[in-house]
């Protein structure tokens, strides 16, 4: 048997054939169903008469027919015709006669379970009004009425009988036996298939139901103490009979009510061959007849009844799985509502966990895919009281599911013994995990091979499609919320290392200048240092020049550690933590940083700072380095220009009034009588960081990006008057502490 | 009365004060200029030795300043200097003919013997170059 492969496209179930040994299995249960039935059948026949009022076996290979593929179906007729041939002929009939009945009780079957399957093709169901109506209308109605045309016919040819006695008692027998007969047989072969114990109160409730009716069956057809108990009762009350007719259809649906009448037939039948006789003024065949019609007719509402509440049971139960369904879809997504870059992982085995419980299962594995990080990517949730290891990722091996995977194919089995031989490793890698049956989906990632989330269960397990359903949609909803989240975290760490990266270019840059600054001052002090000496070994009066020179070496001194903790600042690699700033104070260190840029490239910058400060809070040398990159392509924007034109005028504006109106809001504006804004800056400023890395000048996107940090922005406009003004707008101090 | 005449162009106010001090003492005359511009527009002196140049100026760079010198002929030796330099920079100015190339800081001995060889060198060319008249080859 194959693995239930569900199509990804179609979703269609593949028709599954029978082994041999299932084959062989059937085989011998029709011979031995169809003798039992024949027998009871052939035990309750009122000689003269040939036919029998309630004849199992038809009913029995139509069971048998409905249970099997319609390619097998000539093994069950195999099965039962020497079973046929053997009971009959023993019974002293003709062997034309045994023959031509056992094609006639065939074609019954064969009308009505492959009237059923044309109806409602698929397994045999009784869960819907619609499919109850289906299944009443072809084996109930349908194939005996077809069928005892025929039958009526060879026995009133060969037995010469009446055509329409022998029609009739034919019909109303196995209406009643098929509708009897069958729906117990499937569904109690269907739970035999799936064994669950009933709770022990139900058990107690179906034993008293059956008592009951078996008690009030054999009252109403049998002895007829009621009559004597209350006069003026009918004398065969069968109304007595609704009330538990009722009770099995409502609390043991189509199965119920159907093992309720053959109960019912079979204590009626017994008590006629017995003697007894309901509705008295009937000779005992025509009163069988009459205890048939009524309970033919009963079963129609009552099953139909079983259907409809059976129908009603599962939508609603359906319902509330589809609600408890939504809830844990709403509690996942609910959860990945941005979590922190460390708790990611432990949101992901919560969501796991969470699904293993909703599912049933005893292990959730999510594998998204295999890069260097792959330790990453790898999630695992076992149910905890089992006790199991969690294993790690290099224990698992699918090598056959990997491969089924990557061609988009959802697998879920039952059982180990559903893989096919070349997944051995496979099913050596779950049987060493303790799992037997699994739903395995594939989950979309970024590398080449797909990745999976497997619902496993270490016990033998039936998946519903909606089972497989849920599986994929978790599946979807988790690969998303992953992805996006690996990418905002990759987002960040790509903004960050770009910053620094960024950072130590701009540094690589302006060494030179610094190296330039720091040189001057130590180029001085050593000049001077060494004249001095010079002039000292003179003996000579120079001690107006000494101390000159003296002073100068001072200065420098000065310059020289001015130029170097600035440079320490700038080359501070983690970020400095936040504090209260003034904004002047950044701008101010900035103009001194590019001093000797702007004499080397002939650019006079003006600065405009505010008398008194202007505080925002953040990191100094992350600002430091905006306002640098902002002023920097600023520079660049006017290199190119005139000398007259090579100026860049860099503001300090505060909104609002000291006093009036709170302070909102602080900006730096950096105007260039340069170019005017070029698409490509504009870009930088709007595009995301990490987009534009290729790109060899990424200052203004490093720019936005520490701006943006700190809650501002950065926006750049062409001048009016020529130019280009970019803002840098922060929060001011009293309005980020808020 | 009769020292030997250097012009120091450099930017830097107190890096002229400290290399003027130091050739002052030396016995030469110096001649200070902050810009090569200044150098450029101010008359020609010929009792100038030679020039002790920075590379980087705000205007016109040291290199740019020996190109245009050679340019107009009115090439000195020249002593470079400069606080930033690398390999590719002294080959230029080595190529363009420097006599000299100092990374700043520098010992004071470095630049009295640059001092000295420039010197030299403009001695032995006011030698080959004063009997003979000067030729114009336009």
């Amino acid at each position: 048997v194959s693995p239930h492969f569900f199509d990804s496209a179609r979703n269609a179930k593949r028709p599954v054939a029978l082994s041999r040994y299932e084959l062989t299995l059937a085989a011998v249960g029709v011979a031995v169903a169809y003798y039992v039935g024949a027998q009871v059948g052939l035990a309750l026949t009122f000689p003269p008469a040939t036919t029998s009022v309630l004849w199992p076996p038809n009913a029995i290979l139509t069971s048998a027919l409905l249970m099997v593929p319609t390619r097998h179906w000539w093994v069950c007729f195999g099965a039962a015709f020497p079973v046929h041939v053997a009971l009959e002929v023993g019974a002293g009939y003709s062997p034309a006669l045994v023959v031509l009945l056992f094609l006639t009780n065939c074609s019954e079957a064969a009308i009505a379970a492959g009237g059923l399957r044309i109806v409602r093709p698929g397994a045999v169901r009784f869960d819907s009004l619609g499919r109850v109506a289906a299944f009443i209308a072809a084996v109930g109605v349908a194939a005996p009425i077809l069928s005892s045309c025929l039958d009526a016919a060879v026995v009133s040819l060969l037995r010469d009988e009446h055509y329409w006695t022998v029609w009739r008692t034919r019909v109303f027998a196995n209406t009643l036996t098929e509708i009897c007969v069958v729906p117990a047989l499937l569904l109690g072969g269907a739970s035999l298939a799936t064994p669950r114990w009933p709770t022990r109160r139900r058990v107690f409730e179906a034993v008293s139901l059956f008592v009951s009716l078996a008690v009030v069956a054999t009252g109403v057809f049998g002895e007829f103490w009621f009559s004597d108990a209350a006069p003026g009762i009918p004398r065969t009350p069968t109304v007595l009979l609704l009330p538990l007719l009722f009770w099995a259809a409502v609390r043991f649906g189509v199965g119920g009510v159907s093992a309720a009448l053959l109960l019912t037939a079979l204590v009626a039948s017994v008590a006629a061959t017995r003697g007894h006789r309901p509705f008295s003024m009937l000779t005992p065949l025509e009163s069988l007849m009459a205890v048939q019609l009524y309970l033919s007719v009963m079963s129609v509402p009552l099953m139909c009844l079983a259907g409809l509440l059976e129908e009603r049971r599962q939508a609603a139960a359906a319902l509330s799985e589809r609600l408890r369904f939504e809830g844990l879809l709403a509690q996942i997504s609910a959860s990945f509502v941005s979590p922190a870059e460390r708790t990611l992982q432990s949101v992901y085995d919560q969501c796991l966990a969470r699904v293993g419980q909703f599912l049933h299962a005893d292990a959730v594995f999510m594998d998204t895919g295999r890069t260097e990080r792959s330790h990453d990517r790898f999630r695992q949730w076992r149910r905890t009281e089992q006790g199991e290891q969690l294993l790690s990722r290099s224990a698992f091996y699918f090598h056959w599911v990997q491969a089924r995977l990557d061609a988009s194919q959802i697998m879920a089995f039952t059982s180990l013994d559903e893989l096919p031989a070349e997944a051995f490793p496979d099913r050596e890698t779950f049987r060493a995990l303790g799992l037997q049956s699994a739903v395995v989906v594939p989950v979309a990632t970024r590398g080449s091979s797909s990745g999976a989330l497997v619902v496993a269960n270490q016990a033998p397990r039936v998946w519903r499609e909606l089972d497989v359903n849920q599986v994929r949609l978790i599946a979807e909803l988790l690969s998303n919320a992953w992805m996006r989240d690996e990418s905002e975290v990759e987002l960040q760490r790509a903004r960050r290392e770009l910053a620094r990266v960024a950072r130590s270019v701009t540094m690589g840059e302006l060494m030179s200048s610094l190296a330039h600054q720091l040189n001057q001052p130590l180029t001085g002090i050593l000049s001077n240092a060494q004249t001095a000496c010079r002039l000292l070994d003179d003996d000579g009066l120079h001690s107006i020049e000494l101390r000159e020179i003296v002073e100068d070496i001072i200065d420098d001194n000065r310059r020289a550690t001015e130029v170097i903790k600035r440079m320490r600042e700038m080359l501070a690699r983690s970020s400095t933590p936040a504090e209260t700033l003034d904004i002047n104070g950044v701008v101010r260190d900035v103009a001194v940083l590019v001093t000797s840029e702007t004499i080397i490239r002939n650019v006079s910058i003006t600065l405009r700072l505010t008398a008194e400060p202007v505080c925002v809070v953040g990191a100094r040398v992350e600002l430091q380095q905006a306002v640098l990159n902002v002023l920097s392509s600023a520079m660049d924007a006017v290199a190119e220009r005139e000398v007259e034109m090579r100026l860049v005028d860099v503001s300090v504006e505060q909104d609002g009034q000291s006093n009036e109106s709170p302070r909102t809001g602080v900006r730096v504006v950096v105007r260039n009588a340069g170019n005017v804004v070029s698409p490509r800056d504009r870009m930088r400023l709007v595009e995301p960081a990490s987009d534009i890395v290729e790109d060899g000048s990424i200052a203004l996107a490093v720019a936005r990006a520490i701006v943006e940090n700190h809650g501002g922005m950065i926006t750049a406009e062409s001048d009016p008057r020529g130019g280009a003004v970019v803002t840098i707008s922060l929060p001011h101090a009293s309005r980020s502490a808020a | 009365v009769n020292a030997t005449k250097v012009c120091l162009i450099d930017d830097d106010p107190s890096v002229q004060r400290a290399i003027r001090r130091l050739l002052q003492w030396a016995g030469y005359e110096v001649q200070l200029c902050s810009s090569a511009i200044e150098y450029l527009t101010m008359p020609q002196d010929s009792k100038l030795s030679c020039l002790l140049v920075d590379v980087r100026m705000p205007g016109m760079t040291g290199l740019e300043l020996q190109a245009a010198l050679k340019e107009s002929r009115r090439d000195l030796p020249m002593v470079m200097m400069s606080g930033h330099a690398d390999a590719a920079m002294i080959a230029r100015a080595k190529a363009a003919g420097a006599v000299s190339f100092l990374c700043k800081p520098f010992e004071d001995v470095a630049l009295l013997d640059a001092v000295e060889l420039a010197v030299g060198r403009d001695r032995q060319r006011r030698a080959r170059s004063l009997p003979l008249p000067v030729q114009s080859k336009m």
